[in-house]
């Protein structure tokens, strides 16, 4: 259609019309005066049109908050630059928790992005710091985390977090080993109930399949291949377990040991009640017994030292046992055990037996 | 910050795909609002379109390797957060048959806080126009929407909802013709109370 038969909708609905209007493009611009200074017949119908889209180019939309884009923008970054932690990646896990600690880090770098082609400099990507712990064989560390919260590692056992925390976000660290904690209550109220706490205030420990969040509380966990443990001392203690896209939780109570069983695949979150001080005894290098049953003791060295032990006589079970055994030697613990139960024991890998 | 043109997103797309990270988060930061914007429009849940856009991101960081090279960029990143704050929305409405507020389609609405005109006397010009795009049928808003707030082409408004570029003109053409009919009115008004 000539321009010269265009009705008002016509002019309208053209996109060149729009850029010239609209977007004031210089060459629509030129084309548009010149024509309408050639058709005067038209010009009703051509200031009409420039009316209504100038109305509509009067639409504005509200900005954005500034600090949303920068925590969105450290968000992504983040998981960009995921340390490659094959069970707890943060990528996967995007819209259940906020990942606010890396807000700071990252807003600075948000802010770099303002300005365009920046990318183009060839200056190093900014990565996430972090931190690792790790023990060899035989070796026990004890950290004090950013945030004043006390973790003992275990032998073989590797921390990792991000090396700045901020106050008032989430805290989280990735554990593979065995760790007890202490964390410390960063809540300005008395939370207890941690299923309802807001994400801020919480501490997660991702310990492979599982997510351990507290408030403030002692607990152990314990994430090796094919075992993965929790024990909590005190205060409260909820886990996660994401499957199949969708989350499982458990609450702990004091003195409840949790066991992650891949194998059962109905219900592979299980928790049963354990002498939860045992649990935490290897932090000081030696297990206490007070009058400690027998069995309590066996399910320790199954749980924490992965042993299948058998009896042959199954009375040794009520026994009771007092005293103090170095816990460093599994060896030495056993020997010393099996002479205060006053039997032999004998051990091929992990199978032990006591006759 | 100066918005990003076609022809350096494009750029950046290229430089992503081969796998540098700040070509992504610039594009990150360039169309972070607008597609904010759009997503609430759509579906009016501001933690939804958060999450949809950061999972839309992340999710193209890691398929970097398969992807192709796309002409318009934000028309591709438009489609792409359509087509997962739909699914998402299907899923909700699956799940959480207390929440009436996702409907079947997405529906956008256009509020005061859009057309504040700062000139007085055009209140009741700018309350008018506002009635007559909310009695616009869902795709006539959306692609005005898309039109006159994100500057797309008719080709790229079809391409983001789907529709083939005539359709999109024909939406787009019939919906002005209203909004023309009922500001005619308006003026008209004006000028007899001015007279």
């Amino acid at each position: 259609m000539p321009y010269t038969a265009y009705s008002t909708d016509d002019f309208l609905a053209d996109e060149s019309f729009q850029s010239f209007v609209i977007d004031h493009d210089p060459a629509a611009t030129q084309f548009w005066r010149a024509w309408a200074a050639e058709h005067p017949g038209k010009q009703a119908e051509f200031d009409e049109a420039v009316a209504l889209l100038q109305l509509l180019a009067t639409g504005q939309l509200q900005t954005l908050p500034q600090s949303l884009k920068q925590a969105e923008t450290a968000k992504l970054w983040q998981a960009m630059h995921a340390v490659p932690e094959p069970k707890a990646q943060p990528a996967l896990r995007v819209g259940q928790r906020a990942r606010r600690w890396a807000g700071a880090a990252l807003g600075a770098l948000a802010l770099g992005f303002a300005g365009v082609g920046l990318w183009q400099r060839a200056t190093s990507p900014p990565t996430l710091a972090w931190t690792s712990y790790a023990t060899k064989a035989g070796e026990r560390r004890k950290l004090t985390l950013p945030d004043g919260s006390r973790v003992t590692l275990n032998a073989n056992s590797v921390l990792k977090l991000a090396t700045t925390w901020q106050p008032g976000h989430a805290r989280e660290v990735w554990l593979t080993g065995e760790a007890f904690f202490r964390v410390q209550h960063t809540a300005l109220v008395q939370l207890t109930a941690v299923a309802t706490a807001p994400a801020n205030v919480k501490f997660t420990v991702h310990a492979g399949p599982l997510d351990v969040a507290v408030l403030g509380t002692q607990f152990d966990v314990l994430n090796r291949p094919g075992r993965t443990k929790v024990v909590l001392q005190s205060g409260q203690v909820q886990l996660r377990h994401v499957r199949a896209g969708r989350p499982e939780t458990l609450l702990l109570k004091p003195g409840e040991l949790a066991e992650f069983r891949p194998a059962a695949t109905a219900a592979p979150l299980a928790k049963r009640p354990v002498d939860a001080a045992l649990y935490a005894a290897w932090t000081s290098g030696n297990l206490d017994f007070a009058d400690t049953p027998a069995a309590a003791v066996f399910a320790l060295l199954e749980d924490t030292y992965g042993l299948h032990i058998t009896l042959r006589n199954p009375a040794l079970r009520q026994q009771k046992l007092s005293g103090s055994v170095p816990s460093q030697d599994l060896d030495v613990l056993l020997a010393t055990l099996a002479k205060s139960l006053d039997t032999n024991v004998h051990r091929t890998g992990n199978h032990v037996r006591f006759d | 910050m100066q918005p990003l043109t076609d022809e350096h997103s494009a750029q950046l797309w290229e430089a992503f795909r081969g796998g540098e990270a700040r070509a992504l988060a610039t594009l990150f930061d360039g169309y972070y609002e607008a597609l904010y914007h759009y997503g609430l429009k759509l579906t009016g849940d501001e933690e939804l379109v958060k999450d949809c856009i950061q999972n839309l991101f992340q999710k193209l960081w890691r398929r970097r390797e398969g992807l192709r090279a796309v002409q318009v960029v934000k028309a591709y990143l438009f489609k792409a957060l359509r087509r997962h704050l739909g699914d998402e929305t299907k899923l909700l409405r699956q799940h959480r048959y207390l929440l009436p507020a996702y409907s079947d389609s997405f529906e956008v609405t256009y509020s005061h806080e859009e057309f504040l005109i700062a000139q007085q006397g055009d209140a009741e010009q700018s309350a008018r126009l506002l009635a007559a795009l909310n009695r616009l049928s869902k795709r006539q808003r959306e692609a005005l929407y898309l039109k006159f707030f994100d500057g797309f082409a008719y080709e790229r408004i079809a391409e983001v909802m789907g529709l083939n570029t005539q359709s999109v003109r024909n939406l787009i053409f019939n919906a002005l013709q209203v909004l023309r009919k009922v500001l005619a009115v308006v003026m008209l008004l004006l000028c007899g109370l001015a007279a």
